[in-house]
């Protein structure tokens, strides 16, 4: 009986140990691929072509529309202040477009999913927060908003835009902190995984196009006022 | 070749036990002092490696065959010590975490802390089955 009890013993010791051992060389490898997936360069060098192509025209555009107003020359109804104003608030947004650093980001042939956050969080701060969110909600805001008449026909216009943009960029980024742990994942999710750095590049990038687009439209309507105005 | 083999797992374990260690209370203490918690809430996290100190020791001790040579174990040992310093090491040298990007820390808190748990599953599987194999030399000696 004792002889039978410690071969059953025996038996559940090397049991354990192969449970245990198949459990840690499993980790060990899913690491290793884990690590080996993070670290996949996407070429995105067609993109960077395309993308720094358009996001030129826009801003030569805007620079263009914004500059055609010229506070000691204008002769308009509208207020100078405000006119002003306006001319700053778009100018700051440019200049997050030509900042050294934005130009850095996107101007890498390859990315992997560290780059592609990095831009994303670039969006996040410098685009979203100090230019859409400091600078062009004041456009919306029926109180504080300046007094300019045809600013109420595209109010709705702006307004629809920015929220848009503001709860478009957090999805993005959260998936991609989400990668950090991917344990006992399905087919399903490991494929979304490999192809995340790529998406998501072309999303954050779809994003940055979509502001200037909104910058574009603010300015043209700014050089519309100017002359017209 | 057998026997050799085995020296060389009996050995390693020894050393990557603490390696496991060191990179596990390294990246702990970063984890305590960050959100300001006492040495004290740590303890418990290091009990599974205590009892594998423990246990090693008294293998060494009263020289049991049963564990000390027992390949497939010292094998097994190394692997779970070895994901663990690989774990610990891609915690704060993997650039790409992005985590450790977004919150500068230098140690992807966030990836360690999901390991955690099965890092004490592997301990204590380990521990038991080597309670289990100590029984080993009982059994050699009923067959005599």
């Amino acid at each position: 009986m004792k002889k039978m009890l410690l071969e059953y013993i025996n038996i559940f010791a090397y049991a354990l140990t192969g449970l245990v051992f198949g459990f840690s060389f499993f980790l060990l490898f899913l690491n290793f691929y884990h690590y080996k997936e993070l670290s996949t360069k996407v070429d995105v060098s067609s993109e960077v072509v395309v993308n720094e192509q358009k996001t030129k025209e826009k801003l030569e555009t805007i620079k263009t529309n914004i500059n055609s107003y010229q506070q000691n020359s204008y002769q308009g109804r509208n207020n100078i202040y405000d006119m002003n104003s306006i001319q700053i608030k778009l100018n700051n947004c440019v200049k997050a477009f030509e900042s050294d650093d934005y130009k850095e980001l996107t101007s890498k042939q390859t990315v992997e999913l560290s780059d592609v956050y990095k831009l994303g969080k670039f969006y996040q701060n410098n685009i979203l927060n100090d230019c859409v969110v400091m600078q062009l909600n004041t456009f919306i805001d029926e109180d504080n908003s300046f007094n300019i008449e045809s600013l109420k026909n595209i109010r709705p216009f702006i307004k629809t835009t920015i929220n848009e943009q503001l709860s478009s960029n957090g999805y993005i980024t959260s998936s991609l902190e989400n990668a950090d742990n991917y344990y006992f994942t399905n087919d399903i999710s490991k494929s979304s995984i490999f192809f995340l750095a790529k998406d998501s590049y072309n999303s954050i990038n779809t994003n940055y196009q979509n502001t200037l687009d909104l910058l574009v439209e603010l300015s043209n309507w700014y050089h519309n006022e100017v002359i017209g105005g | 070749m057998k026997k050799i083999l085995n020296i060389i797992f009996a050995i390693l374990k020894y050393i990557l036990l603490l390696g496991a260690f060191a990179i596990t209370l390294f990246i702990m203490v970063r984890m305590n002092v960050r959100l300001e918690k006492s040495f004290a809430t740590l303890l418990p996290e290091f009990f599974p490696f205590l009892i594998i100190f423990l246990l090693f020791i008294i293998n060494l001790v009263f020289k049991q065959e049963g564990v000390n040579n027992n390949i497939f174990y010292n094998l097994t040992a190394c692997i779970i010590f070895t994901t663990i310093i690989v774990v610990g090491y891609r915690a704060f040298a993997d650039k790409n975490m992005v985590l450790n990007e977004k919150y500068g820390y230098g140690i992807d808190f966030n990836y360690f802390n999901t390991f955690i748990s099965y890092m004490k599953i592997m301990l204590y599987g380990l521990s038991v089955s080597n309670i289990l194999f100590m029984i080993q030399p009982a059994k050699e000696k009923l067959k005599k």
